[in-house]
């Protein structure tokens, strides 16, 4: 088992320096190109809402990612001492409630925001999110075998 | 958040020099393309052949775009890469825009 802890503050010009970091990990894992986006994107949603609605978008706050490699698995640990997320994000994230699988096309009717939660359900194999004590805990684990 | 405006037949292409359009950058890059918007142009051609990632936050911010236009102009996009391609299959936001492989080829589609 291999492990390595990335701390951001909680500015958005953040995101991208643990993201490119987090690409490069899921190639080294084994993950094909595409599916190592698929993670990235995943990640850069998860600090992206930490920042913006478990901190309100202020300053000064820590972001932490732990990342656990092992034979099967790669693992990713969020951290944040913001805001809960509400019980409804926690479906939408978790279960996939409320994600719209068949957009109406007419342009007027598609929203701009609120992607973010539903992105994260398609491309990780596992997600758990708990409040333990005055932090969200956010556990993302995405399967490195047989197809990677 | 730098563009760089050419002319293709009727259409203004607008080339985005950003390699990631995210949540800190998706704020002025919509403003950017609604300021082409509003100053009239109503063939817009983006070419994102620069840009290497695109999160939900730039996926809005090119929704918010497409808004701007309006039934009387058209957005399109050309030159995307595969995790911007991929993204947008993934939000099924593929069937909303207009995917054309080279900047002559969506000006065309738009003559």
């Amino acid at each position: 088992m291999k492990r390595l802890t990335l701390e951001i503050e909680s500015n958005l010009s953040n995101v991208s320096l643990a993201a490119v970091a987090i690409n490069a990990i899921c190639a080294y894992a084994g993950l094909n190109q595409d599916k190592a986006n698929q993670v990235e994107l995943s990640l850069v949603e998860a600090m992206t809402n930490s920042i913006r609605h478990a901190y309100h978008g202020e300053p000064d706050h820590r972001v932490i990612v732990t990342i656990t490699l092992d034979k099967e698995h790669l693992h990713f640990d969020l951290y944040d001492t913001g805001a809960p997320m509400h019980v409804e994000q926690v479906d939408r994230l978790v279960r996939g409630h409320g994600i719209v699988e068949s957009e109406n096309l007419d342009l007027a009717s598609i929203a701009e925001h609120g992607r973010g939660l539903g992105i994260i359900h398609r491309t990780m194999d596992e997600i758990v999110y708990s409040r333990e004590g005055s932090q969200n805990h956010l556990k993302l684990t995405r399967y490195l075998a047989p197809n990677r | 958040m730098q563009f760089e405006e050419s002319t293709i037949k009727n259409a203004l292409v607008v080339r985005v020099h950003e390699s990631r359009i995210v949540a800190d950058v998706a704020p002025q890059f919509k403003e950017g393309l609604i300021a082409y918007v509003t100053s009239g142009n109503k063939n817009i051609v983006l070419d994102l052949s620069e840009v290497t990632f695109i999160d939900s936050s730039g996926l809005g911010a090119l929704i918010g775009s497409l808004k701007a236009v309006g039934k009387d102009g058209q957005l399109v996009l050309c030159s995307a890469r595969d995790a911007v391609v991929n993204m947008l299959k993934l939000t099924r936001m593929d069937k909303v825009f207009h995917i054309f492989g080279t900047p002559e080829e969506a000006a065309s589609a738009l003559s």
